[in-house]
């Protein structure tokens, strides 16, 4: 005889709620296409999320945050000129503290999601690993610490209206050029230099006090990969 | 910097999870949903309520300790929408009158279910309970839920789901008495 304590009903109380969805297929097995409306409430649905989850960041912010430096900053709320550059492909409104990139010329990806894929660098500047990497339907953040401490953030994002805002408060700003497309480099004060470029239709951004040809290295060293795989691969399961 | 790095953490599960239920059980929210209403536009406006509800409530969702609450939560609260739907379950929602006369408290109900059977003897009384008391009893004792809590998860009344409780509780101990089993431990 067997007899039960509190843990065992929990248990059992747990496999009869379990039961009826034994049946239920595995996800990948379920047939089924979801409408276009689907798809668009629910885009809706998750994007109104984010500013449900009261405390959250978004994960730009994260990134930005992460960077120490890349702050994202509401350009309505500041009232000043912009000293605008074109660099050919997109526009760099310099507003002194901040930069706008606004990459609206760009063909428009403002529907494109990250799914199953994404982007990591294949190289990394020696002396780095990996710490940090969370990748949603809008970002793609990974961290690189080296035994210093010293962090280089690697960003990939949905270019949702085609601008964004850095920080660029006593930087430096530059055009260089990534897969021989035009690119942003901005270089600051206290050291940290960023690279942002735009490519398959998102948008990436490289950050750390590491030399711009690294940067460039890195950035052009990204691959398409699985992100479950990826995951696994580096303990982040 | 480190409570910073805590805070940034902990906020950032809720959007992973999220994330995660959205890309892990979506098809299979939609198969439990048109399983009940075998109506492929209805079954797709449940899901998407669904998913709503739990994104406004992803802070105790995000504390369910493995992957088989996680999917009990999800898919339960899906079937629960989806039978909402149906008239027959409408015109139930309307007579809720909680009878607490044999209300009896946790603590109690679980020291007459504990210590004084066997394990086969409770699990064939629990599987016996209808699938709404079985699940307002998961929900509250396992997930560790509040009626109110229970209630948002599978959108129903507060009052419902202490009714749930109330008779879950009282049906499962007479099950127990029925199989032989002395409520009392005696």
């Amino acid at each position: 005889m067997q007899m039960a304590n509190k843990s065992d009903f929990f248990k059992m109380l747990t496999i009869a709620a379990s039961s009826e969805f034994e049946d239920v297929p595995n996800e990948k097995e379920i047939e089924h296409e979801f409408s276009k409306s689907f798809d668009k409430k629910t885009k809706k649905i998750i994007k109104n999320s984010q500013s449900t989850f009261k405390n959250s960041k978004t994960l730009k912010r994260v990134a930005a945050i992460f960077t120490a430096s890349l702050v994202i900053l509401s350009a309505s709320t500041i009232q000043i000129d912009s000293l605008e550059t074109m660099f050919y492909s997109f526009f760099v409104n310099d507003y002194g503290e901040y930069s706008e990139i606004d990459w609206s010329g760009e063909p428009s990806v403002i529907e494109k999601f990250i799914e199953e894929e994404t982007y990591i660098p294949t190289y990394i500047t020696q002396g780095y690993e990996i710490d940090l990497f969370d990748s949603g339907m809008f970002d793609t953040i990974i961290l690189f610490r080296d035994e210093y401490k010293n962090t280089i953030t690697f960003h990939q994002k949905v270019l949702g209206g085609g601008k964004s805002n850095y920080n660029t408060e006593d930087a430096e700003l530059r055009k260089t050029y990534v897969f021989e497309k035009e690119a942003l480099i901005v270089e600051r004060d206290d050291e940290l230099i960023y690279l942002v470029f735009r490519h398959d239709g998102f948008e990436f951004a490289i950050a750390g006090i590491i030399s711009e040809e690294e940067l460039i290295k890195m950035a052009e060293s990204i691959e398409l990969v699985n992100i479950q795989e990826y995951k696994q691969a580096n303990g982040f399961d | 910097m480190l409570a910073f790095y805590q805070t940034l953490i902990e906020d950032q599960t809720l959007k992973i999870e999220f994330e995660h239920i959205y890309h892990n059980y979506k098809n299979q929210m939609f198969y439990v949903a048109n399983s009940v209403l075998k109506n492929t536009h209805d079954s797709e406006d449940v899901v998407q309520e669904t998913l709503a509800s739990i994104a406004k409530n992803m802070k105790s969702i995000a504390n369910l300790s493995d992957e088989v609450h996680l999917k009990n939560y999800v898919l339960k609260a899906t079937k629960n929408r989806a039978l909402n739907l149906l008239p027959k379950r409408k015109k139930a929602k309307e007579l809720i009158d909680i009878d607490t006369r044999y209300d009896i408290s946790d603590d109690s109900f679980l020291d007459k279910i504990c210590d004084n059977h066997e394990y086969d003897e409770i699990l064939d009384a629990i599987n016996s309970l209808k699938s709404t008391y079985k699940d307002s009893l998961y929900y509250h004792f396992v997930l560790g839920y509040s009626a109110k809590e229970v209630a948002i998860a599978l959108d129903e009344k507060v009052a419902t789901i202490k009714q749930r409780l109330v008779r879950g509780k009282k049906k499962l101990i007479e099950l127990l008495v029925e199989k032989g089993f002395d409520a009392n431990g005696e």
